[in-house]
């Protein structure tokens, strides 16, 4: 590899460290629920979801209550509800996830 | 008596201690609430009204429907063995897949998917060709405006607890399968494994979850056929069977399983037997059947072990957003005695192995970048007939395969495009062509590929 391509690669690398989080995604909440919540509430990710209704997580969201509604849905996870890394790095994840598969949202399971 | 005596005292003094202007106040404030239930005992009518209005539009409206239309361009070059290049700048394709899904109670849901692939203008592909609308990979190949069955599944859980078991039946969810999904810029895979299966194939499905104890673990079986050697249409006399056929029907058996998946490891396996599987039987040339192919040639075992890791590092935003996965697989033909597999009656083994890396692009807000590569040996015959790849099977590459791909979405991800590259470096013949031949070169075979692709896509 010559020099250019090297200092270009190590460009995009460097680059990529410092950049910020791709925007809210349920998908990505579900695998933080199955990854860090799952054990500790005892039920899945479409359980959790389901807890509230598409409003009432909403209500919760705007209001600045949602982490303590979930903990409310999960008392175990009061710890990782109240970590930094949940406010700042999961809860739009989280949210997006129980927002699309609350107790009135209409999404189908798969297969 | 004593007690009513002075309750009566307590309340009179209450009222006495009450002045005419509280009184006034509260005459007032019982009007306005009054006024007030009144206005919502209205409101609450009207609302009924209209919830009956959207119940009546919506009354036997069982199915809910997705759009997913992506409009694709391609451009194809293929260096042929001793025979110069062909190629086609400028391959135009339209794809539609109506999705429909529905889920009358808690354990019963269906799923189905309707699909036209259409190429712009094209109505020349060859109608005489026998494998071009074959069952396995109709609407995923590009060819004319007719609609499709694609997928269409209805799934029971039977039994919930700690080993929850459901069954399922009908055209399964079997292509765009786990790892091939970040090339399609699709989310959510589809059933099987990529690395083996890529193809629409009808069966029966039991399900069985927490199957080995282990987070996210589950094993499926599923029976099914991939052909069938009728050859009495419905306006013979014998509806539906077969007479002097030499074709056998082709049954398969996959147990797809998820070993472990915690959200950020998921690694999967899956055994797949095809039996009377295609091949060449020499009494059977002919002019219409030069190769002497037919089914019942023998058995076909197909395994792959794949590990895909989302979030290399939490801490790192980079990390945290890229995925990487490694996947190794194999597929063996059994030929019975007097028939032919790979256009040998010995025994023969291909493997494969798969990699890919998919990160954020640094430059948009969600962006990402993969890179794929595939390396795939002389017998390596997976069962990926319906991959979307024009210029043929990508994983099932005998030889070299490099992919780059980047899927920008926007709105929320219900626009996106894609600009991809592939490049496949043949040592063997391509398996998706006379997947019954012996995979040496001949004169005039692509002794390599290249494909690259743009595509804008709606999805809702």
């Amino acid at each position: 590899m010559n020099i250019y391509k090297k200092v270009a690669l190590a460009g995009i690398i460097g680059f990529g460290l410092l950049s910020t989080a791709a925007s809210a995604d349920a998908d990505k909440g579900m695998r933080i629920y199955q990854k860090k919540l799952k054990s500790a509430c005892g039920f899945s990710g479409a359980v959790f979801a389901a807890k509230h209704t598409q409003d009432e997580w909403a209500e919760a969201k705007e209001n600045g209550e949602l982490g303590n509604v979930m903990i409310e849905a999960c008392p175990a996870g009061k710890d990782f509800f109240e970590s930094a890394k949940f406010k700042k790095k999961f809860s739009t994840h989280l949210y997006d996830f129980v927002h699309d598969f609350a107790s009135d949202s209409g999404n189908i399971p798969s297969c | 008596m004593k007690k009513t005596i002075l309750s009566f005292f307590i309340i009179c003094g209450l009222f006495s201690s009450l002045s005419a202007d509280d009184i006034s106040d509260l005459k007032v404030q019982i009007d306005t609430l009054t006024k007030k239930v009144n206005k919502l005992e209205k409101k609450q009518k009207r609302t009924n009204k209209s919830l009956a209005k959207v119940k009546k539009h919506d009354a036997y409206d069982n199915i809910k429907w997705n759009i997913d239309f992506r409009t694709a361009y391609d451009n194809l070059n293929y260096k042929l063995k001793d025979a110069g290049s062909v190629s086609n700048p400028s391959l135009l394709s339209s794809r539609l897949w109506l999705g429909m899904g529905a889920a009358p109670t808690s354990k019963l849901s269906f799923k189905g998917q309707i699909a036209v692939y259409n190429t712009w203008g094209g109505n020349n592909l060859p109608a005489t060709d026998p494998f071009q609308n074959v069952n396995w990979r109709a609407s995923s190949k590009a060819d004319d405006i007719t609609l499709k069955l694609r997928r269409a599944y209805f799934v029971y859980s039977i039994t919930g607890g700690k080993y929850p078991l459901s069954i399922s039946a009908g055209r399964r969810a079997a292509s765009e399968g786990f790892l091939a999904n970040h090339r399609e810029g699709l989310k959510k895979p589809g059933s099987p494994l990529a690395h083996i299966t890529n193809m629409e194939v009808d069966g029966v499905m039991f399900r069985v979850g927490n199957a080995f104890g282990l987070d996210g673990s589950y094993i499926k079986f599923v029976l099914g056929r991939s052909y069938t050697n009728i050859n009495q249409s419905s306006y013979s006399g014998t509806p539906y069977t077969t007479v002097n056929s030499t074709d056998a029907n082709v049954n398969f058996f996959v147990i797809p399983m998820s070993i472990y998946n915690d959200g950020q490891y998921n690694l999967m396996a899956q055994y797949t037997a095809i039996f009377d599987f295609m091949g060449t039987k020499q009494s059977l040339i002919s002019t219409q059947n030069p190769n002497g192919a037919t089914t019942g040639a023998g058995l076909k075992h197909m395994g792959a072990v794949s590990l895909q890791v989302d979030g290399l590092n939490e801490d790192v935003d980079f990390l945290d957003e890229s995925t990487f996965f490694i996947s190794a697989a194999f597929t063996t033909s059994n030929p019975k005695s007097g028939y032919k597999m790979l256009g040998s009656d010995k025994t023969h083994t291909g493997y494969s192995f798969w990699t890919g890396f998919i990160f954020p692009d640094t430059f948009t807000e969600d962006g990402k970048i993969g890179l794929e590569y595939n390396y795939g040996t002389k017998y390596w015959a997976p069962m990926t007939w319906a991959e979307d790849t024009m210029s043929s099977s990508k994983i099932a590459t005998r030889g070299n395969a490099y992919e780059a791909y980047w899927n920008l979405p926007f709105e929320d991800g219900h626009f996106s495009t894609q600009l991809r590259y592939t490049y496949m470096d043949y040592n063997y013949k391509s398996n998706i062509e006379e997947f019954w031949a012996a995979p040496d070169l001949q004169v005039g075979d692509a002794t390599s590929t290249q494909d690259v692709r743009f595509y804008l896509r709606y999805q809702y």
